[in-house]
């Protein structure tokens, strides 16, 4: 690795990196264009059948209005028109508008929802990265064979527990018998969201279960990571020198964190850009605002332009993670670095 | 020594492991409890004898359910159903990622490279998505219609790391000698690699039942999953969509909620403890 030849390998590594990233959001654009309208029936059906059951009779007031839809959404034109019609509003940051909500767009359907659920699911995965760590590394400690076996079987039996079921009996115990926290819901059913002390509280004591149960059942994956990973160096003869040197216990904890927080780091930058999937199932389970539940609702109701809308945000917030944290380890490993310039 | 002693060994190492006996144990307990349990507590789970919502009593050991049914006969034949679906489930997973991954690491070059690149594509759409959305094409939703949902949708990552397995088992000295030797590829991989790698499919066949035991339950809590028969998630939806749970009806939930737990999990212990006695270095569980 020369500094004679500047940055060269970086820019060519960025661009064949972005150029893969490309193609494959392309791809998965031409995916998720063409599943939800493979299913039988549309959405105008949908939202006419709504209208009639919500009382509005007047045949020649509901054809207009399908007219218009059908007019506006060009969902009888041929695949390929919609297809590029949709592309070229995406190029401009423009995602359509949803059919379900019909005047809001996309972008303000998503961006409405989008704030709930990162609240809830970015300090719970910082959290239980600290706290599963914090666990696996002072696992790694523990000098006796058995002690170290009973915890790892600990932890792979929680770690087996889904966040739904989790979701089930924290409800059952903290809301149902014991009565101190609400069983589900943003905030209680007659409050609107305002930034007042009230609202504030109300809304906490809504998200503590929820945020708990994503805590515990994320917590066991990282400490199991950890484990792995601090167990190696906990051996190593670094750490056994400090042991026989007589260093405090919390130092050699801080050290050995330190030491195997790496690829612990780089795994935690994925779990952020996956973090908008993760909470589909617990927001479902505790009737959460946030886009897990809006995306259930555009489903049921074939909503195409939310439905792609979801997964475009999805996969580039994913892609645009896993983007980030090659080109940061590229980097700052020297190991890969020197490798791709050769 | 003769073989069957060694065999022998094997078991009895494989029984030392804690992880494969607690996971054996487990899994015996559920195939008795859904195969032999309803022979044994014969009532319909179907019939709607009660009035909804009955606490637990002396002839109706679970109560009854949001329906009005007996949940102890409910949880029983649920209990089948969801092994059935794992299985399925499993196999067809299995299958697909053992074919993808051995073609992919014995032909390599393009094909090698579309078939990585598909299961790339596919691991990037997160899988509960996409099986949300191949579930609402289906017609009907029986037992064996969501296990090939959940089946075609699981094989990315075993695929890449059986793909790796294979690989490293390739390039080691001796197939290189016996290619030169001129055995054809084809009979090696069956012959020399298969039987290599077979521990290793059987902990991945393992872990993939106690995914597909819970991808079941979290299809069905969303409203895709089974639509008439039983299965854990099912059990689960009819009491979250009736609100059991708000109104601390333990029975409906609780039991059917311990039973995907407890299922899931011997499963994956078996997989885990296969997996620390082959292969203590590679890693089954690591892989997505």
């Amino acid at each position: 690795m020369s500094t004679k030849r500047g940055y060269f390998w970086l820019v060519k590594y960025i661009v064949s990196r972005l150029v893969q990233i490309i193609i494959c959001f392309m791809l998965i654009q031409v995916i998720i264009f063409l599943l939800p309208r493979a299913i039988p029936g549309n959405p105008i059906e949908t939202l006419m059948a709504r209208l009639i059951e919500a009382g509005m009779t007047n045949p020649e007031a509901l054809k207009d209005v399908e007219k218009m839809l059908l007019e506006y959404f060009e969902f009888d034109k041929p695949l390929h028109v919609q297809f590029i019609t949709y592309m070229s509003n995406l190029l401009r940051g423009d995602l359509g508008k949803s059919v379900m909500f019909f005047p809001k767009s996309v972008n303000e359907v998503i961006l409405s929802y989008l704030p709930w659920t990162l609240a809830l699911m970015i300090p719970a995965i910082i959290v239980s990265w600290i706290i599963g760590n914090a666990l696996g590394v002072f696992i790694s400690m523990k000098s006796s064979k058995r002690s170290i076996n009973a915890m790892t079987v600990f932890l792979m039996g929680l770690s087996a527990i889904p966040p739904y079921i989790l979701g089930f009996f924290l409800i059952y115990i903290f809301a149902v018998y014991w009565k101190l926290l609400p069983v589900g819901g943003g905030w209680s059913p007659l409050t609107r969201p305002s930034l007042t002390l009230s609202f504030i509280i109300d809304y906490i004591r809504h998200y503590t279960l929820p945020f708990v149960t994503l805590v515990i059942s994320m917590m066991s994956g990282w400490a199991i990571g950890m484990r792995g990973i601090a167990i190696k160096e906990a051996v190593s003869y670094g750490i056994n020198y400090l042991r026989t040197v007589g260093v405090k216990d919390r130092l050699i904890f801080r050290y050995l964190f330190r030491a195997s927080m790496a690829p612990q780091l780089y795994s935690l930058a994925i779990a952020i850009g996956w973090s908008i999937t993760g909470s589909v199932i617990t927001e479902i389970v505790f009737n959460y605002p946030g886009l897990g539940s809006v995306f259930l609702t555009a489903l049921r109701n074939q909503d195409y332009m939310l439905i792609q809308g979801f997964y475009t945000i999805i996969s580039l917030t994913i892609l645009l993670a896993i983007f980030i944290t090659d080109l940061a380890i590229t980097i700052l490993d020297p190991r890969i670095r020197h490798g791709f310039v050769g | 020594m003769t073989r069957v002693p060694r065999f022998l060994k094997s078991v009895i190492s494989l029984l030392g492991n804690i992880y494969f006996t607690l996971g054996l144990i487990g899994m015996l307990f559920f195939a008795l409890i859904g195969f032999v349990g309803p022979l044994i507590y014969n009532v319909n789970p179907f019939a709607v004898n009660y009035p909804p919502n009955l606490s637990p009593r002396e002839n109706l050991p679970l109560g009854s359910d949001p329906l009005g049914r007996d949940v102890l006969a409910q949880l029983l034949h649920s209990i089948r159903g969801s092994l059935i679906v794992g299985l399925l489930a499993s196999i067809i997973s299995i299958v697909i990622s053992v074919v993808t991954g051995v073609i992919s690491a014995v032909f390599g070059g393009l094909v090698d490279d579309i078939i990585m690149r598909l299961s790339d594509i596919l691991l990037l759409i997160p899988s509960l998505l996409l099986m949300i959305i191949i579930a609402s094409y289906l017609p009907e939703r029986t037992l064996y219609h969501v296990a090939l949902v959940i089946g075609i949708v699981s094989w990315p990552g075993f695929a890449k790391t059986i793909r790796g397995v294979v690989l490293s088992v390739i390039n080691s000295d001796y197939i290189s000698m016996a290619i030169l030797s001129g055995v054809p590829r084809i009979k090696l991989v069956f012959v020399d690699v298969v039987p290599l790698v077979a521990p290793y499919i059987t902990a991945s066949f393992a872990l993939l039942f106690s995914r597909t035991v819970l991808t079941e339950a979290a299809l069905s809590i969303i409203g895709l999953g089974v639509g008439k028969e039983c299965t854990l998630g099912l059990m689960l939806y009819i009491a979250q969509t009736y609100f059991a749970i708000n109104y601390g009806f333990w029975w409906t939930f609780i039991p059917p909620s311990l039973a995907i737990v407890f299922m899931s999990m011997s499963f994956y212990f078996i997989a885990i403890g296969l997996e620390n006695l082959v292969f203590p270095i590679l890693g089954v569980s690591k892989s997505r």
